[in-house]
């Protein structure tokens, strides 16, 4: 019988599961812990993600390749052939393409974790979990689609007649930053647009002048000289610089600048997690 | 053994957002009251807010293996307190202890998608509502079997019919392991039977020694649940105590007053000389701390005043809905007796007691009419003299019922069977 199991009362649970519930937040290594705890509720709800992005669609994963294609495309007409942006040598598609997949990635899991706690309001008020969570979801789903674009980088490269060698490798070093970077940035904005729902209707538009803000589909070259620093200060300009140099072989970003993209893009997690610890309390009488 | 629920002093407030309250509205709003109050230079005084408390003060102990019902009406706090025991919601004030893990099913389907299938579903709900992988592996064939799913299981749930869409989302729920679980009624939803499956599988998860918070308005639910009541009104805790005496405390609680409007003639109106009503009332067996269920003993009690005695005088009382409907009328002249009676002048009682177990729980009037041959003295529904009254709970004799029979009337027919 399957019911006589669950007939054993159950043994005194350890203390370690047991539950304070207090007015002050919770430590930070609770909420690490916590979000530990929850790996598979995280990976769970990655997969959800892309189950539901794909279902009913002809195309199914087509459509991530076309974005940044298309993208690429259009920038190529625009800087490559009407305005002549120097390309370092490269056909222009095969220039911007895999600073725009990096992009994508960065806007992608943004944009993704910004909209993410609005989105789960019937959880948030339903049931408990570590609710950081969600946006972690929301925006590591954008990897997928950044795995499927990169993957098309090798034949596009090829056509254009360039070999990728082992620096390509090193692409994995700009993947970090552009990943904590965004997730923080989707963090913060979608529990304080919890409260203020204006910041839904900024984020999009502040993603648009980042990118413009950013070396992707004109090389750092163009740049005035003593304004490069400031454009490398953007956490996001060297990892963009640094993933398309590994693939086709343009010239690195400074190695300062990836270390200092590193650091802010820390700082701004840690600023991040410890705000969301303290909207979270009284996250669900807000939505 | 220790209490495995000690909740002490807890208080959950909100504040009461008004118009211009510094974080009130948007952001532009909210800005433009800081600059406001810049200008003003007083930035830095502190704003009195308004609060409402959903909760206040709510102290109480629960044992491990105890089925405790939290019981009031609507606003009590019933609701609030889950959600801060689940820790949906973060209290104001004091503080809760649970040893030991807490599963909370606030509502069916917590966490499901229409675009994945009842498989994908049962791991995702599951997981949300506290499970690891494994445990919902090792529950996986006992939640579909429960859920009556096994051939439609690979199937997107937006396919699925709502019933079987709830009984799937409830089985995942009734099969958490957490050794406290706080459950809403809300959760029994869907069709009588369906109810009936939930209510029993929550019965079974009561016995087995976990330790359950109910909220409930079902008062038979209640008493066939739980072994304990805690009744809030207001946000504080009135009565704590066996599930007997916070069943009948909950069913009178706030619904006095109402329910002893005796009516009287006090200011001699309704005069006609062949029959003036003087007082109409309602009595059943302790009237001040009980409210009539539908087996409720219950008598009509009713007075008037005879001028000219007229041979032909009918009176009686008819039972409507609080709208008007009329559900039945029942006179003197029914009971053959009386049928002949002839009144003399002055004062005459007339006792006429209710059939039990035939009125369904709701509201009710009772309105007195007469006539004779000829024309109505008092006729029905032309405001006459009428006092309300309720019924609560009973559903049955037996405990099939665990809600308000459909229809307007609940008569309890006897069956039999002859093979």
């Amino acid at each position: 019988m399957t019911n006589d199991r669950n007939l054993v009362a159950p043994s005194p649970p350890p203390e370690a599961s047991w539950i304070h519930i207090d007015g002050d937040g919770q430590r930070l290594t609770e909420v690490a812990s916590e979000f530990w705890k929850a790996r598979e509720l995280l990976w769970l709800l990655i997969l959800r993600h892309l189950k539901i992005r794909f279902a009913q669609t002809a195309m199914g994963a087509m459509w991530v390749v076309l974005q940044p294609l298309t993208t690429a495309l259009i920038f190529s007409v625009l800087f490559g052939v009407f305005v002549k942006v120097p390309s370092e040598g490269i056909p222009y598609v095969a220039y911007a393409y895999p600073a725009m997949v990096v992009w994508s990635l960065f806007s992608q899991a943004f944009e993704r974790g910004s909209s993410s706690l609005m989105a789960e309001e019937r959880l948030i008020t339903k049931v408990y979990f570590p609710r950081l969570v969600i946006p972690f979801a929301a925006s590591f789903s954008a990897l997928v689609d950044f795995a499927i674009s990169t993957l098309l980088l090798v034949p596009i490269s090829l056509f254009f007649g360039i070999r990728p060698g082992f620096g390509v490798f090193a692409s994995v070093m700009a993947i970090p930053p552009i990943m904590i970077l965004a997730t923080s940035f989707g963090i913060l904005t979608s529990c304080l647009s919890v409260r203020y729902r204006d910041l839904r209707t900024a984020a999009p538009f502040a993603t648009q002048i980042w990118f413009y803000a950013t070396p992707v589909v004109f090389p750092l070259a163009v740049v005035p000289q003593n304004l490069r620093v400031w454009v490398l200060l953007n956490p996001v300009s060297a990892p963009v610089l640094w993933f398309r140099a590994s693939f086709i072989g343009t010239s690195f970003p400074p190695i300062w600048s990836l270390a200092s993209s590193y650091g802010i893009s820390l700082v701004i997690f840690s600023l991040a997690v410890v705000i969301f610890r303290r909207v979270e309390r009284g996250m669900a009488d807000w939505l | 053994m220790k209490p495995i629920i000690e909740v002490q002093n807890l208080g959950k407030s909100y504040v009461v957002q008004k118009p211009g309250d510094r974080w009130a509205g948007d952001l532009s709003d909210a800005a433009a009251q800081v600059l406001r109050r810049l200008l003003k230079g007083q930035i830095f005084r502190k704003e009195v807010r308004e609060r409402f408390w959903a909760l206040r003060d709510v102290s109480f102990q629960v044992f491990p293996g105890e089925v405790v019902a939290l019981a009031g009406h609507n606003g009590a706090g019933k609701s609030t307190l889950l959600k801060v025991l689940c820790r949906i919601t973060a209290p104001n004030a004091g503080s809760a202890l649970i040893r030991g893990r807490i599963g909370s099913l606030l509502e069916v389907g917590t966490g499901f998608h229409a675009d994945l299938t009842g498989r994908e579903n049962t791991y995702l709900s599951g997981t949300i509502l506290g499970m690891s992988r494994r445990e919902v592996n090792a529950r996986f064939d006992e939640i579909v079997a429960f859920a009556e799913m096994e051939s439609f299981i690979d199937e997107k749930v937006k396919r699925y019919s709502s019933g079987m869409y709830m009984r799937l989302a409830f089985s995942v729920a009734a099969h958490l392991s957490t050794e406290v679980l706080l459950v809403d009624e809300a959760l029994a939803v869907g069709d009588v039977n369906f109810q009936r499956k939930c209510m029993g599988k929550m019965g079974q998860i009561a016995g087995q020694g976990r330790t359950v918070l109910f909220v409930s308005h079902n008062a038979s639910a209640m008493r066939n649940l739980c072994t304990r009541g805690i009744l809030l009104d207001h946000g504080r805790v009135i009565q704590d105590g066996d599930i007997e005496t916070i069943v009948q405390a909950y069913l009178t609680y706030g619904s006095k007053g109402e329910q002893n409007a005796d009516w009287t003639n006090s200011t001699d109106s309704f005069c006609h000389p062949a029959f003036q009503p003087l007082s109409l009332r309602l009595s059943y067996k302790d009237p001040l701390t009980e409210t009539p269920d539908f087996q409720s003993e219950m008598t009509v009690c009713l007075e008037g005043a005879i001028e000219i005695p007229d041979p032909d005088l009918n009176v009686g009382i008819s039972i409507t809905t609080p709208e008007g409907n009329e559900i039945f009328r029942s006179f003197l002249r029914d009971t053959p007796t009386l049928a002949d009676k002839k009144f003399s002048k002055g004062k005459h009682s007339f006792r006429i007691p209710l059939p039990v177990r035939l009125l369904n729980e709701g509201d009710y009037r009772i309105e007195i009419v007469a006539h004779n041959t000829k024309a109505w003295f008092l006729e029905p529904g032309k405001g006459n003299p009428s006092i309300p009254f309720s019924i609560q709970g009973g559903f049955g004799i037996t405990p099939y019922w665990l809600e308000r029979r459909p229809g307007v009337i609940a008569p309890e027919l006897t069956w039999s069977i002859s093979d």
